[in-house]
């Protein structure tokens, strides 16, 4: 073994991952070379001034941030309602070929809800489809 | 204490309280692995959180394979390597001529000799080498140093031979003593 393959073989004996054999071949180099001794040396101090950041800590809400990030956002009660609402409107236009258009065709047949009896489908339907329309 | 093999068959079947546990357990050594990779506190906390959610989302499907700290590490590694090619962060490399051994001179002239650094400034000295640090060399560094994995882990980890980690450290080292070329000498 020469200083030429010294090198990775030092930081692997430093990480104590070197086989028996090697361990014990390197050794003998290290007692009888001054300049990889050196070398090694060097790369310890290194090593231990590695050490020398304090950590961080988490931040105090971290488990809250998580957490709400772990919980998909509940839906409101008027979103659900709404989209019961689009899934009866898709029913009621595929049976009565009723279209909803794009602008103001579109305004214009939520707004033939508005003459249903207050207690009709149409009327219960209308105010959320008009969130949407908006 | 629970194992985390436990813990995750128990978040498994939604255990809120048991990903809690795991959170609470992990979660400093993963946010100091992630901090002195990226070098970005906030950034670092959002990574962290992330590697959490990613983890409670394959706990059904988690098979003990390996070292539970190992299959951690491994997401945490991507993420964070996903993370700086996605911000497209300016790697310094330290053949780049502009960077070459930077702060630390400064600081050494700057501090009376035999002083020894602020531990602010000294700590920050070392998170830039680290940063400067090609990608690869730097998570083998961070898992070897600061997490106590063995080459054989860190393989597992990078997906890469025992040989390549061995390769890898030795150059991180090689680096990280010429980035901070004198600054042990005055301690
Ligand atoms: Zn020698």
């Amino acid at each position: 073994m020469d200083c030429q393959d010294m090198g990775s073989k030092l930081s692997a004996f430093m990480d104590h991952e070197l086989t028996a054999e090697e361990e014990l071949r390197l050794k003998k180099h290290l007692e009888k070379c001054q300049k990889c001794m050196l070398e090694f040396e060097e790369m310890r101090a290194v090593w231990n001034l590695m050490g020398q950041i304090p950590a961080i800590e988490p931040s105090a809400d971290f488990w809250d941030t998580l957490h709400t990030k772990l919980v998909p956002q509940k839906e409101s009660p008027f979103t659900r309602l709404n989209k019961v609402a689009q899934s009866i409107w898709d029913t009621l236009k595929d049976l009565f070929g009723v279209r909803l258009k794009p602008g103001k065709a579109h305004t214009f047949s939520l707004d033939v809800f508005n003459d249903f009896p207050p207690e009709s489908f149409g009327r219960v339907l209308y105010p959320m489809f008009l969130d949407k329309v908006k | 204490m629970d194992s985390d093999v436990i813990l995750m068959q128990r978040i498994a079947h939604g255990d809120l309280l048991a990903f809690r546990r795991l959170v609470e357990r992990h979660q400093k050594g993963l946010l100091n692995f992630i901090y002195r990779f990226t070098g970005d506190r906030l950034w670092a906390e959002d990574i962290t959180q992330e590697v959490f959610l990613r983890v409670h989302k394959s706990a059904p499907y988690y098979k003990p394979k390996a070292k539970f700290s190992t299959w951690l590490f491994k997401i945490a590694t991507n993420l964070c390597l996903n993370e700086l090619r996605r911000k497209n962060l300016h790697n310094v490399s330290l053949t780049d001529p502009d960077h070459s051994e930077i702060t630390l001179g400064h600081l050494l002239e700057k501090s009376k000799p035999d002083s020894i650094l602020e531990t602010r400034e000294l700590s920050m000295a070392i998170l830039d080498a680290i940063g400067a640090l090609p990608e690869k060399q730097r998570v083998a560094f961070l898992l070897h140093r600061y997490e106590d994995k063995t080459y054989g882990q860190i393989s597992e980890i990078m997906g890469c031979t025992v040989a390549s980690v061995e390769s890898l450290l030795f150059r991180a080292k090689q680096n990280l003593r010429k980035r901070l070329n004198g600054i042990w000498r005055t301690e």
